[in-house]
This record gives structure tokens, sequence and C-alpha cells, in this order.
């Protein structure tokens, strides 16, 4: 008892630095999905940005975004039905457009010209669909447009094999964190990595990482030591990441997209959605690649789980406590901090380039060492 | 949501940083940096190495604007890893000794 005081005496404790989540969502573009799964003639609810949006395809196929809450007396449009070119509210019927006017009341003479609810700036880009979110209400700056994939549309790709889940309990500023948690893929994702660096700036935030599996967890061949994976992720803004993978698979290369994106459902929950389209390789059955995206798309998902598994027990933290083999929070928080303040308040730091890469050599040196005694445990469980 | 630290400064200023995350804000973004221009263009950056292969380069202007080869970036891909003469120079001054190299 005496013992263990008078040595918590001799360090002082460090204590977490909770903070408090962000007072406000992020201003940037937010994919919302795949825009086909908004064309089924109905209209979508999205709970999202604290509120509840309705997503819903006109006449012609056009998408668009409301506010959900009817403005004459609070009807939910989501539960409505698509007449025309407008959003009927299942409540007395009222017509909206997608520019966010109410055109028609079917038993009224006049529509009041105070009818106008909240229309959301929309893109399609990738085959999905992003919403426009800035507290200040400004409309999207051009130099902030998602980019388009390579090779978007074009037979040489297969479809985007897409997934969501609902993250409660924790603020999506935890998943953007990963971008520099080199240390993680090892723990948690039992992946093994060789090479890692990342590079901010402006509004992009890139990890560039070069990874083998764990040949004690079943992910890697005995005895590999080259990287088999080579990935370069990019944040295009708050919440969307673009990530070109190039896996080695005996003996040839498999380039996949991976999509890792979220919107705000409240401060302490997210939508977290991940997509997966595989390039096409000569000789393959087209078919074969849509089948792969699937494949892939479900071994991300497991490994999205496991990253859910952390946030919903971790504790925020505002204070991390970082050893040299780790990435640069700080900075990238710096960065991530942009998207949360009035345009006029980021200064130039936020944005500034930065480029940070991490020494590697312990790591690998005391993970081979660890890997290597799992596997002689293993073998030894094995023997009779 | 648990709150592990001392609540009370919530009573009086909530959105108060306690003073020792500031210190360590600061000492992540700033402490042991230094100056250093490069020998192609000159743009100035800081540079911090925590060991031998350990590097963090931080600029401090629009790189684009200062440095010919990272002016090709576009605003919608991925940003380049590196500028090979940045990375020659910073080799440069590592061997004279203008930048510690970090522990091994």
């Amino acid at each position: 008892m005496t013992a263990t005081s008078s040595n918590q005496d001799r360090v002082s404790v460090r204590t977490i630095d909770t903070g408090r989540p962000p007072a406000r969502f992020a201003r940037g573009w937010h994919c919302l999905g795949l825009a086909e799964t908004f064309r089924d003639g109905a209209p979508h609810a999205v709970h999202a940005f604290g509120t509840k949006l309705v997503v819903f395809a006109d006449d012609s196929g056009a998408l668009h975004v409301l506010d959900s809450y009817c403005r004459h007396m609070g009807g939910d449009l989501s539960q409505g039905t698509i007449k025309g070119a407008e959003l009927a509210c299942p409540f007395h019927d009222w017509r909206w457009s997608g520019a966010g006017r109410c055109v028609s009341i079917p038993y009224a003479k006049r529509v009041p010209p105070r009818a106008r609810t909240r229309s959301w700036t929309t893109v399609e880009r990738n085959a999905q669909l992003f919403v426009w979110h800035d507290p200040q209400g400004n409309p999207p700056p051009p130099e902030l447009d998602i980019p388009e994939v390579e090779g978007a549309g074009s037979p040489d790709w297969s479809n985007w094999a897409w997934n969501s889940v609902l993250v409660e309990g924790a603020n999506c500023r935890e998943i953007v964190d990963n971008i520099v948690d080199m240390a993680h893929f090892f723990y948690v994702h039992f992946a093994f990595p060789i090479y890692f660096k990342n590079v901010f700036e402006g509004h992009v935030a890139t990890q560039y990482l070069h990874s083998r599996g764990r040949e004690d967890k079943g992910l890697a061949a005995p005895g590999q030591t080259e990287a088999v994976l080579r990935s370069e992720a990019s944040y295009f803004g708050p919440s969307y990441m673009i990530n070109d993978l190039e896996n080695d698979f005996s003996g040839f290369t498999v380039n996949t997209t991976l999509i890792n994106c979220h919107y705000p459902v409240t401060s302490d929950s997210f939508v977290l959605q991940w997509g997966v389209r595989v390039k096409q390789i000569p000789g393959i059955d087209p078919a074969r690649a849509d089948k792969l995206a699937g494949k892939f798309a479900k071994q991300y998902g497991i490994g999205f789980m496991q990253d859910v598994d952390i946030w919903r027990n971790k504790s925020p933290i505002d204070n991390p406590l970082l050893c040299e083999e780790d990435g640069p929070v700080y900075q990238l928080r710096r960065w991530y901090q942009q998207f949360y303040v009035d345009v006029e308040d980021v200064t130039p730091d936020m944005q500034q380039r930065f480029e940070f890469e991490i020494d590697t050599r312990h790591a690998i040196a005391n993970w081979e060492r660890e890997v290597a005694e799992n596997l002689s445990r293993l073998t030894d469980n094995d023997s009779p | 949501m648990t709150r592990f630290d001392d609540t009370s400064r919530f009573a009086t200023d909530p959105d108060a940083v306690p003073a020792s995350t500031v210190a360590d804000r600061d000492e992540q973004l700033n402490a042991e940096f230094r100056p250093l221009t490069c020998s192609e263009c000159g743009t100035e950056v800081r540079v911090r190495k925590r060991s031998p292969q350990q590097t963090s380069v931080q600029w401090q202007s629009d790189s684009a604007a200062r440095c010919p080869y990272l002016a090709r970036q576009k605003p919608t891909a991925p940003r380049i890893a590196e500028c090979s003469a940045l990375s020659r120079t910073i080799r440069a001054a590592v061997q004279a000794g203008l930048i510690p190299s970090g522990a091994p």
C-alpha cells in the first residue's frame, strides 16, 4: 500500500485531457452513398449533421437533398411520395421541388410566399452522391471538388461494392486519426507495416504505406519480407478518402480503389461507409472482378469492425502521449481543425505542407521477433 | 461520455485548454525544428529529425508558390511525397552537422 503510493509520488501520473467533442460539424463535401441506391422511386431518410435529411430522385433522375421536415406542419418528407419533379409530404401533400420551393398545395388557392425549405448542394462523382455542409452557408469553392477516381465509369474497373455501418459512442474524428496511426495496423488489423509516411497540405491529407501481412495470423506466406501491399490514401477534405492499393498475389498484381468515407450523425455517432472496386485483370472474366470487389469489401469490413470495437470503448483524448514511432497526431489534428472553424479563421499552419516519415526499423525488428515467437508457440501447440 | 480528467475546469471556462495540453501541442508542433533553405529553389522549411530515418518537414509557406517541383501538384490529387532537391538539401545539412540526426 505505502510502496504503491510512494511510487506514484515520484513520477507524476499523467491524466487524459478528453477535451470536448467539436461544437459543430465539419465544413466540406460528405458522401452519402452510391447514387444509384437513391434512384428506386422512393425518398430516403438520412440522419446527418444533427438533423434529418431526405434524398429523392425527380422524374428526370436528378438527385436532390432537402431538410426532411416539411415547413408546413413538420411532416416527415422521407415518408412521403415522389410525384413527378416534386416530393409530396405525407401529412398534407405539399409539393416540394428539389430547389427547396413549395410549388403547389393541391387543396389551396395559392402557396404562401415564404414556403421555402433548405435545399442542400449536391454533386455526383465516382457514382456516389455528395452533399456540401457548411455551417456558414457558403457555396463549395471549386478547389475543394471531390476528384474523380482514375478510369471512373470505364469498363477497366469493376462496379463499387459498397457497405456502411452506424458507429455510436464516438465522434468521427476517431477515424480520421487512423491516417497517422502506423502501429494500429499491426495490433488491430494484423498487417505488418514496413514504410509509413504522411503529407498534409491544403485540404488534403495523404498516407503512404507499404506493408505485408502477419504470418502468425495466417495473413502472409512463410518467410515473406517484401511488402505485398502498396497503399496511397488521401483525405480530400474532412471525410472522403480515396485509397489506391496495389496488392501482390502469388505472381500477379491486383489494383483496387478503396473509398473510406463518413458523415456525422450527431457529435458522438457517425455513419462509416466503404466501397471497393477492382481493376480488370486481362484475360480474366469481368464478372470475376465484381466478385473480387465484393470479397475485398467484406475483408475491409472486418477491418473497419476491428476499428469500431476500439472506438466504442476508448476515451476521447486531446493530449495523446506519443513515442517516436508514432505518426504525427498533433499535426494531423491541426490540419483537421481547418474544417471546424469559420473559413476566415483558418490559419496558415493548418494548411501549410507538413511531411513526416516514420523510422520503422525498431518496429520491424521487434515485430519480426514477436511474430516468430507466436509462430513457434503455435507449432509447439500443434505437435502431439 | 466518461471523463477521466479534472472536470472542475469546465465550471469556470468550458473551452479552456489545460496548460499541459498546450505544452504538449507546442512540443509536438514546434520543439527542435531547425530552419533550412532548399539549395535548389530557396524555399525555407523547418526540419526535425528524431533518428537518422525519421524526418519531419514543416513548410513555412504555400509549397506550390515556392517549390517548382511541388508546384505541379493538382489540388485534387494526392500530395507528392517529397521534393528530391529538398531531400538532398536535408541530407547535406545533416552531414554538415547543421541538423542533428537524432539518436540512432
